[in-house]
């Protein structure tokens, strides 16, 4: 079933559509949620929480793509767990190791934190995404945004995991360069 | 801006990038877990060779202390009383607790661990490892932090670019954890970097004893906050941000920023199971400190004066 006919259901307010969400797109989120957590259950509750939202957001929303949508409300969903939980003890997951490689892109000048909005970062980051070769940027999101580990990148993308730890020092060597350069203009 | 500010923003990354990076299912490696049978445990434990002690000397590792506690060492830890190393091994590898710390309510626990075969470890790293290496010259030396890139590798133009024969590590547990306490927390790591047989049948009970200090520190307002070399216990509401840092003031009017990396959150009760603060927090994963020259202690834009 393509993304047009899954939005079909979700308008008839079929109760198909979840089912078949949960199906298709399903194990792309609970493996998001798992790395993030690493707990199974509560990634299924994270996954099951995603799901509700979808349907109680589709329509009116329209997303372009519905694996891309539940994925990102499955990502938020672990994210505000985690935070909620407390769960920043080592062993939870690759969520600890994400953050702290995360907090070597942040500017050091204190103002960065009153002025930096979120639609600001996102619009540096997506620049900065776009300064990127195809291979980086695919190693990047990977990374920051799936939680995919250095393994499974390296896997996916058929290089050495030293090659894809090596990618992501240099990426966040140079996002926080831009970030600082973006900053001070 | 914070990580998980960055995380979070990150959410709303468009879709084209998140279709483009899209892990491909037929190419990602579905492990099975693994659970090892009792039986299986008890085969590993019967095999299991333990040196504890026994008259077997054990010389402390002085570069990895320096490294845990900064420069000087044992030396810096003034309150500490620091147990003498005792080395474990199983048929993988020789695992040496190096020396533990246990302030009342945690324990924490200096490990180094190498392969018996010599080889070096694949991918031995851990958020908030303390890792040491021998360098071209045989030296050992420590390096702290990023564990990610701890050991290095031969495609990497990282300066740390080592050999890789001997990791170390650090781990907080509660008091009351068990021997097994090692072997749960770190299979799940093991199993990530597909080692799963590491640490089978390694089973290492907490023995410090209380051996280093808890300072106390309070507001005006009588809201109670604890630090020890290691850890930073604050009791009290639940603050809106739980990451939120924390700051030493030293009696050289020099400040410190802790930045509470790793948490955890559970509220307090009294012995007959009644809550008496809502919460206790622990922050620890922060250079160690010798507490008798801290002075006030700033959180959560409260300061807290030195009691006692």
């Amino acid at each position: 079933m393509d993304d047009k006919e899954l939005l079909a259901l979700y308008e008839a307010r079929d109760e198909r559509a979840v089912s078949e969400t949960q199906t298709q797109y399903g194990t792309q989120g609970r493996r998001i949620a798992m790395r993030i957590l690493g707990s199974a259950e509560d990634a299924e509750e994270c996954l099951n929480d995603a799901l509700l939202k979808v349907w109680e957001s589709v329509p009116p929303k329209k997303p372009p793509s519905i694996a891309a949508y539940l994925t990102a409300i499955t990502r938020n969903c672990a994210l505000n767990r985690l935070k909620a939980d407390q769960r920043l003890m080592r062993g939870g997951g690759q969520a600890p190791a994400v953050l702290d490689e995360l907090a070597e892109c942040i500017p050091a000048a204190d103002s960065v934190e009153d002025e930096f909005d979120r639609r600001c970062f996102l619009a540096l980051l997506e620049r900065f995404l776009e300064t990127l070769p195809q291979e980086r940027r695919v190693i990047f999101v990977q990374r920051y945004w799936y939680f995919s580990s250095c393994r499974e990148i390296a896997e996916a993308c058929g290089i050495t995991e030293g090659k894809v730890r090596v990618n992501l020092t240099r990426m966040r060597r140079a996002l926080k360069l831009y970030l600082e350069k973006e900053e001070s203009l | 801006m914070k990580s998980m500010d960055m995380l979070e923003w990150m959410n709303d990354l468009d879709a084209k990038y998140l279709t483009e990076a899209a892990p491909p299912e037929s190419r990602i490696r579905h492990r099975r877990t693994r659970r090892t049978a009792p039986a299986l445990i008890a085969a590993a434990a019967a095999v299991l060779c333990l040196t504890v002690g026994a008259g077997a000397y054990v010389r402390r590792n002085t570069d990895l202390l320096d490294q845990w506690f900064g420069a000087g060492g044992e030396a810096s830890v003034t309150e500490a009383a620091l147990p003498e190393p005792v080395v474990y091994e199983n048929e993988h590898v020789r695992l040496t607790v190096e020396t533990e710390l246990d302030d009342g309510v945690k324990h924490i626990v200096l490990l180094s661990c190498e392969r018996l075969d010599g080889t070096p470890f694949d991918d031995f790293w851990h958020n908030g490892t303390h890792t040491a290496f021998v360098n071209e010259a045989g030296e050992l030396r420590g390096t702290s932090g990023g564990g990610a890139f701890a050991f290095g590798y031969p495609d990497s133009e990282d300066p740390m670019h080592l050999p890789k024969y001997l990791a170390a590590y650090e781990y907080t547990a509660d008091l009351e954890a068990g021997a097994d306490h090692l072997e749960f927390q770190q299979f799940g790591f093991a199993a990530e970097q597909g080692q799963e047989n590491l640490l089978e049948g390694i089973r290492i009970p907490l023995h410090a004893g209380k051996n280093t200090a808890l300072a106390d520190f309070e507001t005006v307002d009588g809201v109670h906050l604890q630090l020890s070399c290691f850890e930073l216990l604050y009791e009290g509401a639940e603050p809106d941000d739980p990451f939120v840092p924390a700051v030493l003031i030293f009696k050289d009017g020099s400040r410190k920023t802790l930045e509470p990396k790793c948490t955890d959150s559970h509220p307090i009760r009294d012995e007959n199971g009644n809550e008496t603060a809502d919460c206790r927090i622990s922050y620890t994963e922060f250079d160690y400190v010798d507490v008798s020259t801290v002075t006030a202690v700033e959180f959560g834009g409260v300061l807290y004066h030195r009691i006692g």
